[in-house]
C-alpha cells in the first residue's frame, strides 16, 4: 500500500475521531479553564509580556513563563472571531490531532523498514489511553506528547547524520527550543530517554555541548528572569511531595492503560479497573523479545533499547509500589529536576512510545517469519494482525465518539451573566479587581485593568496570615469566619476589590464551584454564600441585569497606589478582630497594618495584644508571662472591663514585678480603655506578668506524661483495613518531662491511642501543647473533638524535622455547645517494610484566662509623617509604574496593590535609569529606596517607607520647592523584568542566526537542484 | 544432506509452523547444549512472563475472584513478569554488547589488514580511529 495512502488514513482516523473540535465553540474542562479573548488580546501587548502577571489575585511571577510565546500566538488569533477558538485550536488541538499520527508513523519507519508496521506503531501511540485522557484536561502536556515523536525524530537525525552540518544543528536546536516552550516537563522525560540512547549507541560529540548551548541561549528569555526572581513561586510548583501513591499500580503501567481510563468521563482519583484488552498489549509487546535475534543487527539494536525504555517506563509509571517500591521516592528526592513529577503519570509517555515500537516490532517480525510460507499464508497473518493490532487500540477512541468521554469533547456555552458582567466592569476604565465567591468563575472575563481575585484560592496564600489555616482545611469553613471578621471590609479595600461576585451553578458546563467548597453536604450552599455576602458589612448588593450571578459592590475599594501617613506593627493575627476594633475605635486610624520583621526599619506604631500568643515556657507560678522590647513611648491600653469584673485587677498585672499603680492612669476619652503611660524607658526589656486567681492553670490531661503507664491498656488500630495490623504501643524511660513517655511501633496500619472526657469550657479559650519525638517516621498527628453539635474536630499533621524531641504548641478555641473533648494521638507507618517508631511526652491542657481585648501595649514613634500634597501614577506596565509626588513636606508610605516581592523595587527616577539602554541594562545600579524600607503591607502587598530626611535631604534625590517641600519622582519597577529583556534579546538573536542559517540552506539547496 | 535430513527438517519446520511457541521450546531442550544454555534460558524467562499476561487475561474475566483477590493477584503475576522480562532484557543487551565489541574489534582488525575506510557497522569505530 502507497505510504501516502496510509498517512492519509492515519490523519482521517485522528480527524475522525476528534472531529467535534472542528467546530467553533468554548472548550473548556479540569485544568483548562476558558480564557476569553479581551485576556488573550492583552497577551500581543509588549509591555504585558513579561515575568510577573499581575491578572491572578494579587500578582505573581509568572513559574510558566515559557509558555509566553504561544501566549503570544494566541493573543494574536484573538483579533479574529471567535479568536479565544482558533487560538486554542491551532497552538493545542490541532498539534495533538496531526502531529501525533505522522510524526509517530516517521520515527517507527525510520527504524522498521515497513510501512504497515509504522502504521500500527502510529495506532498505538495517537490512540493510547494517556494520549486521549491528556486530551480531556491537560493540553499543554498532551500538545508536548504529540510533539515528541517529532522530537525525537530530529534528535535521531541530528545524531546519525554524518556530516556535522550547521543546518542539523539549527533544526535540531530550534525543535528542542519549540518543545520546552510546549512544556518543560516532558522535554526532561525526553531526556531521560536521549542520555540512555546516546550511551547506548556510544557516540558523544563536541557538537551535543554546542546543542546544548543553543538550547539554553534561545531559553534565555525564562531562565534569565525565573533565576532572579527568586524560586519561591518556581518551587511552588516544580518541588511538590509525592503525591498519589494510591492512584498508580504496575499493572496499570505494564498494560500502559492510565489509571483515570474509565471509558466514559476519566476519573483521576480512582484507580480504574483494567479492561481485558489491556493485558494483551504486554502480551504483543514482549513477545517479539522471542523474535529478536533473528533480526537484522541495527534493528536488534533499537529494539532491545526500547524494550529498555519501556521496562523503565514502567518502573518510574508504577510510582511506589514493587519491585523497587523506595526507588520513585529516593529519585523525587535526589535527582535534579524530578520534584517536577510529584506523581508518574507523565512518564507514561515512555511507555507508548516503546510499545508503540514494540507492537510494531512484534507485527513486523511475525510478518517476516511468514514470509517463506505461501503468499495466502502470509497476507492472512498479516491482514488479521493488522485488524487485532490497529482495533485493539482504535477501540480507545470510543468513548471520544460517542461523547460520553465528555470533558474537552463537548462544546461549552458560556452563561449570559458573564458578559454583562464583563460589559459594566470595561466600561468604568479605572483599576480594581474582582473576586468570585468562593471561586473566580471559569468563564468569567478579567484584564490587567480589572485583574480577578479568586478567594478559595487567596485564603491559602495571599490572605493566609488572616485565616487559621490549621483550625480547619475547609475552605467553606475559612470563607465563613473571614467574611464575618471586623476587618474583612478594609481588607477588601486594601486589597482594591471593588466587585464580589457569586457564580453561576452551572453544573452543564462543568462550572459548579460549590460541590466541592461545601455544596456535598449542603445542597443550598450557594445561597449560603448569598447570604453571607449579604450581610457582610460594606458590601452592597447590585443589579446589572444578571439572571443568577449575584454581584456585590465594594465602594470603599482603595486605588492602586496611594500614601498613608500611619501604619501599625501587630504581633502576629491571633484575635486580630479585637486588634482590629481597638486600631480603629480606639485609636480612630485605618488598619493599616504590618508584621514584625527584624529586616525592616519603618517608623511604624506597634501594637500588641499582650498575653494572646502564650506559650506553655510562658506560663510559670501560677501567671502568664510576656516580655517586651521597651520604647521611649510606650503606653499601655488596659479595657475598663478588668476593672468592672476584678476590683484588685491591677495588682494582678505586674511590670517587671512591681504592681501597677492605679494613681499614673489616665483614662481615654471615649472609649472603654484605660490609658497609662509607661515613661521607663531606661528598662530595655518590660516584663509582664498576669495572674488570674480564678484559673490554676492546672493541666486537665491525666496522666499527661505517662508516669502511671499508658492512656489505654492496649494499642488502638486507627486504620484497620485488613487483619494484619503490626503495631505495638510501650512505655519507654527516654522522656523530656518525668522518667517516661508513651512510645508507638507501626509497621502496618496506623497506632493510636486516645484519652476521652477532657472537662472543657467554652467560655475560656486552651492551650495545647505536647512534645513529640521520631526516629524514622515523617508525620506526627493528633486529634482533637469535641461533643458540641457539629462534633468539630481538629486534625493535624505536623511534619517530623528530625530525630530530636520538639515541642507543639497550639491555642484552641472551644466551639459552642461543647462540654468535653476526646484527644487521639497516632504512629504513622512510613511503609509496610520498617517499623516507624514514635514517641509523645509531657502533654498540657490549660485553660487560659481571659486576656483578649484587655492589655494593648501600643509603642508610638518620634517620627512625625504626613502626606504629601499630591501623588500621581502611570500604570506603564505590569512590572512598571511611574510615580509623580508633589509637595512632600514629611516623610510618608507609599503602598501599592500589588503582591508583595522583594524584587519589587522603588527607584529614584535619574539619569542613572533614564534612556532606553538603562532600563534594559539589568546591571545598573539605581538610586532606590532601601531595602530596609520596603516591607509587606496588611502582609502581602507591597509598601515602602518614604524617608524625606535621608532621601531628600540627604541624599538629594529629589526636587526641591521654594515653599520648603519637596518633589519626588519615582519608578516602580520589578527588576527581573530587565532580565527577560536581556533574556529575549538573547534568545530572538539565537533564533534569528539559526533561522538564517537554515533559510540560506535551503536556498542554496534549490538552486543545486535547478541547476542539476 | 541426506532425504532423511530432508523430510526430518521439513517437518520440523511445518511442526515449528503448527505448534509455535511449544514446539520452539521443545526444539531448544531437544538441542540443548552447555553453549545454548543461555539462550534456553532467557526464552524462557519470557515465555514464563508471556504466560503471567495470559493468567492475568484470564483473571480478568469477571467469575473470576473478587475484585480486591483478584486485583492484588494480578499485581502480584504482574510483578512476577516484569521481574522475569526485566533480567531477559538485560541479558539480551550483555550479550548483544558482548557481540558488538567482539564484531567492533574484527572489524578494526579488518580495517587495519586493508588500510582502507568501511563502509560496514564499524562505521563508528572507524571514525573513533580516524
Amino acid at each position: 500500500m502507497p505510504r501516502y495512502i496510509l498517512i492519509m488514513l492515519l490523519l482521517s482516523l485522528s480527524i475522525v475521531t476528534h472531529i467535534r473540535w472542528f467546530f467553533v465553540g468554548v472548550f473548556s474542562y479540569g485544568d483548562w479553564w476558558h480564557t476569553s479573548t479581551e485576556t488573550m488580546q492583552e497577551w500581543t501587548s509588549l509591555a504585558h509580556i513579561g515575568v510577573w502577571r499581575s491578572v491572578l489575585d494579587f500578582g505573581a511571577v509568572d513559574p510558566q513563563l515559557y509558555f509566553s510565546p504561544i501566549y503570544y500566538l494566541r493573543g494574536l488569533m484573538a483579533y479574529l472571531p471567535h479568536g479565544d477558538y482558533w487560538g486554542l485550536l491551532f497552538a493545542y488541538l490541532l498539534p495533538m490531532v496531526i502531529i501525533a499520527p505522522i510524526a509517530s508513523f516517521y520515527v517507527i519507519r525510520h527504524f522498521i523498514p515497513d510501512d504497515l508496521a509504522a502504521f500500527v506503531g502510529s495506532i498505538v501511540y495517537t490512540f493510547a489511553t494517556y494520549f486521549l485522557t491528556l486530551q480531556t484536561a491537560h493540553l499543554t502536556i498532551g500538545c508536548a506528547y504529540a510533539y515528541a515523536p517529532f522530537l525525537l525524530f530530529v534528535m535521531i537525525y541530528f545524531i546519525h547524520e554524518k556530516r556535522q552540518s550547521v543546518f542539523a544543528l539549527a533544526i535540531t536546536s530550534l525543535t528542542i527550543t519549540i518543545a520546552i516552550i510546549i512544556e518543560p516537563r516532558i522535554f526532561y522525560i525526553l531526556i531521560i530517554f536521549f542520555l540512555p540512547y546516546l550511551l547506548y549507541i556510544r557516540l558523544f560529540f563536541l557538537r551535543f555541548i554546542l546543542l546544548a548551548i543553543l538550547v539554553v541561549f534561545m531559553n534565555l528569555f525564562w531562565i534569565f528572569p525565573l533565576l532572579t526572581a527568586g524560586t519561591s513561586e518556581v518551587s511552588a510548583i516544580i518541588d511538590r511531595p509525592l503525591f498519589g501513591n494510591q492512584y498508580r499500580s504496575l499493572r496499570h503501567a505494564v498494560t500502559s492503560m492510565q489509571p483515570a481510563w474509565s471509558w466514559e468521563k476519566p476519573m483521576p482519583f480512582e484507580l480504574q479497573p483494567i479492561s481485558i484488552i489491556f493485558w494483551l498489549i504486554p502480551f504483543i509487546a514482549f513477545s517479539g523479545l522471542l523474535l529478536v535475534s533473528k533480526q537484522p543487527y541495527r534493528i536488534q539494536k533499537i529494539t532491545l533499547f526500547m524494550y529498555f525504555i519501556a521496562l523503565l517506563g514502567i518502573f518510574l509509571g508504577k510510582q511506589s509500589h514493587e519491585p523497587f517500591a523506595d526507588a520513585y521516592g529516593w529519585l523525587h528526592t535526589h535527582i535534579p529536576g524530578f520534584r517536577m513529577y510529584r506523581e508518574s503519570s507523565k512518564f507514561y509517555i515512555l511507555i507508548t512510545i516503546a510499545y508503540a515500537y514494540l507492537v510494531s516490532f512484534t507485527f513486523y517480525a511475525i510478518c517476516q517469519q511468514c514470509r517463506t510460507y505461501k503468499k495466502s499464508i502470509y497476507y492472512t497473518v498479516r491482514g488479521s494482525m493488522l485488524i487485532i493490532l490497529t482495533g485493539l487500540f482504535l477501540v480507545n477512541s470510543l468513548p471520544l465518539l460517542n461523547g460520553k468521554i465528555g470533558t474537552m469533547f463537548i462544546r461549552r456555552d458560556i452563561h449570559h451573566d458573564y458578559d454583562i458582567l464583563q460589559k459594566y466592569i470595561s466600561d468604568q476604565k479605572i483599576f480594581f479587581r474582582v473576586m468570585g465567591v468562593p471561586q473566580f468563575s471559569r468563564y468569567a472575563s478579567y484584564t490587567t485593568m480589572n485583574s480577578k481575585v479568586d478567594m478559595g484560592n487567596v485564603i491559602n496564600n495571599s490572605w493566609k496570615q488572616f485565616v487559621d489555616s490549621e483550625q480547619n482545611t475547609n475552605t467553606q469553613y475559612h470563607i465563613n469566619k473571614l467574611v464575618n471578621t471586623h476587618y474583612f471590609n478594609y481588607l477588601l479595600d486594601a486589597s482594591s476589590i471593588k466587585y464580589i461576585f457569586v457564580p453561576v451553578q452551572d453544573l452543564q458546563n462543568d462550572d459548579d464551584l460549590f460541590n466541592i467548597n461545601g455544596g456535598r453536604d449542603n445542597p443550598h450552599v450557594r445561597q449560603g454564600y448569598v447570604d453571607l455576602l449579604e450581610h457582610a458589612q460594606g458590601l452592597h448588593k447590585i443589579d446589572i441585569g444578571t439572571k443568577e450571578l449575584v454581584l456585590f459592590e465594594n465602594t470603599q475599594f482603595k486605588p492602586y497606589l496611594r500614601t498613608l501617613d500611619t501604619i501599625y506593627t501587630i504581633n502576629g493575627t491571633t484575635d486580630l478582630n479585637n486588634t482590629y476594633d481597638f486600631a480603629h475605635e480606639v485609636l480612630s486610624r485605618d488598619f493599616d497594618i504590618i508584621l514584625p520583621d527584624e529586616h525592616i526599619n519603618i517608623p511604624a506604631i506597634g501594637i500588641q495584644q499582650l498575653f494572646v500568643s502564650v506559650r506553655s515556657e510562658d506560663i510559670s507560678q501560677n501567671a502568664i508571662h510576656e516580655r517586651v522590647n521597651s520604647g521611649k513611648n510606650d503606653t499601655l491600653y488596659v479595657h475598663q472591663d478588668r476593672f468592672e469584673k476584678d476590683d484588685d485587677a491591677m495588682t494582678h498585672l505586674k511590670i517587671n514585678n512591681e504592681s501597677l499603680q492605679y494613681s499614673n492612669h489616665d483614662a481615654y476619652a471615649n472609649s472603654n480603655f484605660i490609658k497609662i503611660d509607661l515613661d521607663d524607658s531606661d528598662v530595655a526589656v518590660r516584663e509582664f506578668e498576669f495572674n488570674d486567681n480564678k484559673n490554676n492553670y492546672g493541666n486537665l490531661i491525666n496522666n499527661a506524661s505517662f508516669e502511671n503507664g499508658a492512656w489505654r491498656d492496649v494499642v488502638e488500630d486507627c486504620n484497620n483495613y485488613d487483619h494484619n495490623p503490626v503495631l505495638d504501643m510501650n512505655i519507654v524511660s527516654h522522656a523530656t518531662e518525668g522518667d517516661h513517655a508513651l512510645e508507638f511501633r507501626a509497621k502496618r496500619h496506623i497506632a493510636c491511642t486516645h484519652q476521652n472526657d477532657i472537662n472543657v469550657n467554652v467560655d475560656y479559650e486552651y492551650l495545647f501543647a505536647f512534645d513529640h519525638q521520631s526516629e524514622n517516621g515523617e508525620i506526627i498527628r493528633y486529634n482533637i473533638s469535641f461533643d458540641d453539635e457539629a462534633k468539630t474536630s481538629i486534625d493535624e499533621q505536623i511534619p517530623v524535622k528530625d530525630n530530636s524531641w520538639h515541642e507543639f504548641t497550639k491555642r484552641i478555641t472551644i466551639p459552642a455547645g461543647a462540654k468535653k473533648m476526646t484527644l487521639y494521638i497516632f504512629g504513622y507507618s512510613s511503609d509496610e517494610k520498617k517499623e516507624t517508631i514514635t514517641k509523645y511526652d509531657n502533654f498540657r491542657f490549660i485553660q487560659l484566662p481571659h486576656v483578649e481585648d484587655q492589655f494593648y501595649l501600643v509603642s508610638a514613634t518620634d517620627k512625625t509623617l504626613a502626606h504629601p500634597r499630591e501623588m500621581l501614577f502611570e500604570d506603564v506596565s505590569p512590572s512598571r509604574k511611574i510615580v509623580h509626588i508633589k509637595g512632600a513636606t514629611k516623610s510618608f508610605f507609599l503602598v501599592m496593590s500589588e503582591q508583595y516581592h522583594e524584587k519589587w523595587q522603588a527607584q529614584f527616577y535619574n539619569n542613572k535609569i533614564d534612556g532606553l539602554l538603562n532600563r534594559l541594562w539589568p546591571f545598573t545600579h539605581p538610586d532606590r529606596i532601601a531595602d530596609e524600607h520596603h516591607f509587606a503591607y496588611m502582609t502581602f502587598l507591597n509598601g515602602w517607607y518614604v524617608d524625606i530626611e535621608q532621601y531628600c535631604e540627604r541624599e538629594n534625590r529629589c526636587t526641591y520647592n521654594n515653599d520648603g517641600s519637596y518633589d519626588i519622582e519615582l519608578i516602580i519597577e520589578f527588576s527581573s523584568q530587565k532580565w527577560f529583556y536581556i533574556g529575549v534579546i538573547a534568545s530572538l538573536s539565537t533564533m534569528s542566526i539559526l533561522l538564517l542559517c537554515i533559510i540560506s540552506r535551503l536556498i542554496i539547496r534549490k538552486k543545486d537542484a535547478c541547476n542539476s | 544432506m541426506n532425504s532423511n535430513n530432508k523430510i526430518l527438517s521439513y517437518k520440523k519446520r511445518k511442526i515449528k509452523l503448527h505448534y509455535g511457541f511449544l514446539q520452539r521450546i521443545l526444539t531448544r531442550v531437544k538441542n540443548l547444549h552447555i553453549q545454548r544454555y543461555d539462550i534456553f534460558m532467557r526464552d524462557l524467562f519470557i515465555i514464563i512472563a508471556l504466560i503471567c499476561f495470559v493468567v492475568n487475561i484470564i483473571l480478568a474475566f469477571p467469575p473470576f475472584l473478587e475484585d480486591l483477590y483478584r486485583e492484588q493477584l494480578q499485581e502480584k503475576i504482574t510483578e512476577f513478569a516484569y521481574t522475569l522480562i526485566s533480567i531477559s532484557v538485560i541479558w539480551y543487551i550483555v550479550i548483544f554488547y558482548g557481540k558488538e565489541r567482539k564484531r567492533s574489534e574484527q572489524c578494526i582488525e579488518k580495517v587495519n589488514k586493508k588500510n582502507m575506510r568501511q563502509k560496514t557497522n564499524c562505521q563508528f569505530m572507524d571514525m573513533r580511529k580516524k
